[in-house]
């Protein structure tokens, strides 16, 4: 059993790696590109829960005890096959087929269940519902695991979200947690331009959900708000994680033109630059 | 294993499209104790209260949030479960469309959509709640299968036959309470398979839904007024289509005339034109259904008559067709 503080200092140094591995795998993808500010945003908030709460084994993908990620902002796809590669389920040299022709690794993931990749997503809005199904199941075997599911803020545009978000609230799914990733961009703009969701909080809360804010790049505060065990019976958790979408990375930084891009060495070697002195500052 | 006999078969008649799903659920939630059902608030509408009372730990409803069902039911059929989601045809084919597709179909989720009142049958309450492009819809989507029962004890059959199916199925609901049995005895239902009712030498009607008892009674008129044989065949399931019958059919007699409950744009039409159009010679193809038209109301009944598919029109499609 690790301390706080070790999970902690896990929890970051896989950030870390995942930003690094974004480059790497951005890079090698060509012209293809990858969706960087929204796996950079994202970081931390899944390397939380792979590192820090998630109760899986790669030796035993399909065991029916395993707590269930779901990524519904299905576009974060790289930041989800380097961790699942990190942790164990996906091997290593797959990475290096990403949007390749018969990839098993396409832009928005495909379901592949003994390598961790438990739906296909990406179609926004359905993630949420695939999770409610999931813990309902649960509630209603008795199973004890948890799902957790990674939404984006734009994605909550989406009526679906929160039919799921009722639902959740109505068959009492304490065992489901959904982790908004509030980076404040969409597509289209910063979303308080595109279709202003206001108070994030406020919204889940009014669907009866127990809603927390906290700074998702912060690894201490995410563990602690996934952690938390101490919501009252019945209720579904939403833990509004604040951050910046390119975080990491200065010409990354709340800049929309990376949400989706090709990149050339040069910008690779100038963002690992920022990102090894960053890191080398927080070690220190 | 349902007991068919002639008290079970007016029963399931009489109870119509939906009783009869019912009662189908019913038997194959004894068979599969991992068998759960969504609806979004038609419990009584679509006929699952029964299970709902049997079963309250396998029962959710979700309320009015098509979408929501179809996708959590993706999530729990992931589980390793069977699951029956209802709604009327209407919304589960296009309000729920893209959750089909993407959580159902590409996930090969084993879950069997259940749409009520598809068709015109809804008559006079309008088009918001007709289904004439279902069909389309649903056979447009890779690996699913697509199911239009005839008669009650043919809907019986196919949610067991579903059930026992690892995959996604659709299956539409069309007809009213008292339906005619097409069929008045037991006889085997395999999806992907279609049944010859009635052989003939003239022309051959291709039916799917509760139009193939009208598609019979057309044939009796055509034989009684016009001395012809006209073969009917009940094809219950338009998707895998009974490619084999459609063309051991489409090369012995010179018309096939398709009767369908739907746009005859996407259809059980459209499916046997693809099949006899692949056919180095065969008969030629009349399609009777809604002629992809948003038309006026009308009560059951007058809307068959109107897309020519009561069995007058179905017998006048056939004169017709062969020159008559």
């Amino acid at each position: 059993m690790r301390s706080r503080s070790e999970t902690i200092r896990l929890v970051e140094e896989q950030a870390y790696r995942l930003r690094r591995r974004v480059l790497e795998m951005g890079l090698e993808a060509g012209p293809h590109g990858a969706h960087f500010g929204s796996a950079y945003s994202m970081a931390e908030a899944i390397s939380a829960v792979f590192f820090g709460v998630l109760r899986s084994d790669p030796a035993h993908p399909d065991d029916p005890g395993r707590d269930r990620f779901i990524l519904s902002k299905g576009h974060g796809s790289v930041a989800y096959y380097i961790t699942l590669a990190e942790a164990g389920f996906l091997p290593e040299g797959l990475l290096h087929t990403f949007e390749t022709k018969d990839s098993l690794l396409p832009g928005h993931p495909c379901m592949h269940r003994d390598m961790g990749l438990e739906y296909s997503t990406g179609s926004l809005g359905h993630g949420l519902s695939l999770g409610v199904g999931v813990a309902l199941h649960a509630k209603r075997t008795g199973r004890d695991y948890q799902t957790y599911v990674l939404v984006g803020d734009g994605e909550c545009n989406e009526g679906s979200v929160w039919e799921a978000a009722m639902a959740a609230r109505q068959f009492g799914l304490d065992n489901l947690t959904v982790i908004v990733d509030r980076n404040r961009l969409q597509s289209d703009g910063l979303c308080r331009k595109v279709m202003d969701m206001d108070d994030m909080a406020a919204k889940w809360r009014a669907f009866g959900w127990e809603a927390t804010d906290v700074d998702g790049h912060d690894a201490g505060a995410l563990l602690d708000s996934l952690h938390e065990r101490s919501r009252p019976a019945g209720k579904p958790r939403a833990v509004i994680a604040h951050t910046v979408k390119g975080k990491g990375v200065s010409f990354f930084e709340n800049n929309n033109d990376w949400h989706h891009r090709s990149i050339t060495p040069e910008q690779v070697a100038a963002a690992m630059a920022e990102l090894e002195q960053a890191h080398g500052k927080e070690g220190a | 294993m349902m007991l068919v006999n002639t008290e079970l078969i007016q029963k399931l008649s009489s109870l119509g499209p939906r009783g009869a799903f019912g009662y189908g659920l019913m038997e194959a939630a004894r068979a599969d104790d991992s068998l759960m059902v969504l609806t979004a608030d038609l419990s009584s509408t679509s006929r699952v209260r029964q299970f709902e009372e049997a079963y309250p730990e396998r029962f959710a409803n979700v309320g009015i949030s098509e979408q929501n069902m179809v996708t959590m039911a993706a999530g729990i059929a992931l589980e390793g479960r069977t699951v029956f989601c209802t709604s009327f045809a209407a919304f589960i084919s296009m309000r729920a469309c893209e959750q089909v597709r993407t959580d159902v179909a590409y996930m090969k989720a084993n879950v069997k959509l259940v749409g009520a009142d598809a068709g015109v049958t809804i008559g006079t309450q309008g088009y918001t709640h007709y289904a004439i492009e279902d069909l389309a819809i649903m056979r447009a989507m890779p690996d699913m299968t697509v199911i239009a029962p005839a008669d009650g004890l043919e809907t019986a059959k196919a949610v067991q036959a579903a059930a026992q199916y690892k995959g996604p199925v659709y299956i539409r609901l069309t007809g009213k309470g008292g339906f005619p049995p097409v069929y008045k005895e037991d006889y085997d239902f395999t999806i992907g398979k279609g049944v010859l009712l009635r052989d003939g030498a003239d022309a051959a009607i291709l039916a799917a839904g509760a139009v193939v008892a009208n598609a019979l009674e057309a044939a009796e008129l055509l034989r009684q007024e016009h001395g012809l044989q006209v073969a009917v065949a009940d094809l219950h399931t338009v998707k895998p289509l009974d490619g084999a019958l459609v063309r051991a059919l489409a090369s012995r007699v010179p018309l096939l005339v398709t009767a369908e409950e739907h746009n005859i744009l996407g259809g059980l039409g459209a499916a046997v034109c693809e099949e006899a159009g692949a056919m180095d010679a065969g008969a030629r193809v009349v399609r009777c259904g809604v002629p992809d038209v948003f038309s006026k109301v009308a009560d059951y009944p007058d809307q068959l008559e109107r897309f020519g598919l009561s069995a007058r029109g179905l017998a006048d499609a056939v004169l017709q067709g062969l020159g008559k």
